[in-house]
């Protein structure tokens, strides 16, 4: 345990001193406190897809990118040789970063939610499918993490994960939607089961986000082995 | 654990370390070993610490060494490591702080670690004297705390550093450096090996070792494996000694093996250069007048 609390502190340490985890928190919130003025200058609520872009901002720009920066900059330098000596320090170090991120993350959720007026909508399917599309998330960042060989590789895999799985309501909005392969596309990605939850969708949404972090899952059991690179 | 010699150089030989807790070793070895041997050690149960030391720097010294003692689980307070390293700048990033204070993040976590056997490679290459007088203090706690040490370095003079019993190890395995202290000075020992002086202590060299000899500033230098040295002796005298083992001297200022002899080399009618089979390839010059007895030398070896 106290590897994991010792990677915790570590993870603190650096959010608070590394500046480009720093925006990535804010994003959210800025999002969010910018459709709260639209919202309020128009006199209406914010409409369901409003919020859920913020939603996949957190877990995309959040849940997903701060532990793939943090992977790829200790791999690239030689950091995690430092400490880490077998797997199981490996994952004990994996436990204690994704503790931070789930935490962050759901703070984000819930801030920017209070900001837009629209923590009501927190039901307990949606706060389950939250923490599963968190799992998801995360594991996405674990995954370009360690298996990107350089920090520039890293964050471009950050940024097609931040548009095309975060931002995906806005498809909708782009009216794109309206062809069918985008459409079937846009209907399996976690962010629109969140939306299917808020929707009162059936048990179907919860077994396409188990599919997705059982696919995550596997991919990130595969790729934990200890080599040269790491 | 045992450290096998021949993982490290690569050639089957029986030769190996037993590292004890409690003891430490010190090991000259040429640099072109510290890739592998850094491989070899990793996979045992052993912490290597090199010169290019990896750390997290957009935080602070103190933090770093309080995320040790945490991942580390060590009783050991992190004030008292703070002041007994004479860290300057403990609230400032590591980003800000200078390679010398730096290393002794290395020295601080040797002492954190949960791991008996550590391992330092080339420690006191560019390093300060304050670092050296540390890196010993640092040493009387791992023997405290029932750790071995492990000391690798490319020069024999750094390994004299750190104790007088010193091993070296080169492509026919690991021998022992016999000093003036622990040699008994008997006549084999004279036929066969060579007085040298390396950092104030007196080593013994085998001469067959032996590469070439120079004169320089009065000074006569021993070169073998990359390595300079002192003599104290003259030229002269040097060339009267070594000239039934094969040296041969080939200028004014030089005397060379001929056993280590690769090539003749002729850049124009007065001027060649004797090329040695050392890893540097070596060149040194040849008198016009030696240049026919050399040869003749060179064919009767």
């Amino acid at each position: 345990m106290h590897k994991i609390y010792a990677t915790i502190y570590r993870d603190f340490k650096e959010y608070l001193a590394n500046y480009s985890v720093f925006i990535l928190f804010l994003m959210p919130l800025g999002m969010a406190l910018i459709y709260r003025m639209i919202g309020q200058d128009a006199g209406e609520t914010i409409p369901n897809i409003m919020v859920f872009i913020i939603i996949g901002t957190v877990l995309a720009a959040v849940t997903t990118n701060v532990p793939l920066m943090l992977f790829a900059d200790e791999i690239e330098h030689g950091m995690i040789r430092m400490v880490v000596k077998d797997k199981k320090d490996l994952c004990l170090m994996i436990i204690g970063r994704s503790a931070l991120v789930i935490i962050m993350s759901a703070l984000l959720i819930i801030v920017s939610l209070v900001i837009i007026d629209r923590i009501d909508m927190l039901s307990l399917s949606l706060s389950f499918g939250l923490f599963l599309a968190m799992l998801v998330f995360l594991g996405l960042g674990i995954l370009f993490g360690i298996r990107t060989k350089l920090e520039t590789t890293s964050a471009v895999a950050g940024v097609i994960i931040l548009f095309l799985l975060g931002m995906t309501p806005i498809v909708e909005s782009m009216g794109l939607t309206n062809v069918s392969f985008i459409r079937f596309l846009a209907d399996i990605t976690p962010v629109y089961q969140l939306m299917a939850l808020q929707n009162n969708a059936s048990v179907m949404p919860i077994v396409i986000l188990l599919v997705w972090l059982g696919i995550i899952g596997f991919l990130v059991y595969r790729s934990l082995e200890i080599d040269e690179k790491i | 654990m045992d450290l096998e010699i021949g993982t490290v150089i690569g050639k089957p030989t029986e030769d190996k370390i037993q590292l004890v807790n409690g003891k430490t070793y010190a090991v000259q070895m040429p640099y072109d070993y510290f890739e592998r041997l850094s491989k070899v050690v990793r996979d045992s149960d052993a912490n290597v610490f090199t010169n290019d030391i990896p750390v997290y720097k957009r935080i602070t010294f103190k933090a770093h060494i309080h995320y040790f003692k945490k991942w580390y689980n060590s009783p050991l307070k992190v004030d008292d490591l703070i002041q007994q390293f004479r860290i300057e700048t403990p609230d400032e990033k590591l980003s800000k702080q200078n390679k010398n204070e730096i290393q002794k993040l290395n020295y601080i976590q040797a002492l954190l670690t949960d791991e008996q056997h550590i391992v330092f490679i080339d420690p006191f290459l560019h390093t300060i004297n304050d670092n050296i007088h540390l890196f010993h203090k640092m040493k009387e706690q791992l023997i405290d705390q029932n750790k071995s040490l492990l000391v690798v370095t490319s020069r024999l003079e750094d390994a004299f550093v750190l104790q007088s019993d010193v091993m070296k190890i080169n492509e026919d395995g690991l021998k022992i450096v016999e000093t003036s202290e622990n040699t008994v000075d008997d006549k084999e020992v004279q036929n066969t090996k060579i007085k040298v002086k390396a950092n104030d202590k007196t080593i013994f060299v085998d001469i067959s070792d032996i590469e070439f000899l120079e004169s320089q500033d009065g000074k006569v230098y021993i070169n073998l494996d990359g390595e300079k040295f002192m003599m104290e002796t003259t030229l002269q005298n040097a060339e009267d000694e070594l000239s039934s083992h094969g040296f041969y001297r080939c200028h004014r200022s030089y005397i060379v093996n001929l056993h280590k002899v690769k090539e003749i080399i002729t850049w124009s009618k007065n001027a060649y250069s004797v090329i040695i089979d050392n890893h540097e390839k070596s060149k040194i010059p040849l008198s016009r007048t030696k240049h026919n007895e050399i040869q003749e030398r060179l064919i009767t070896l």
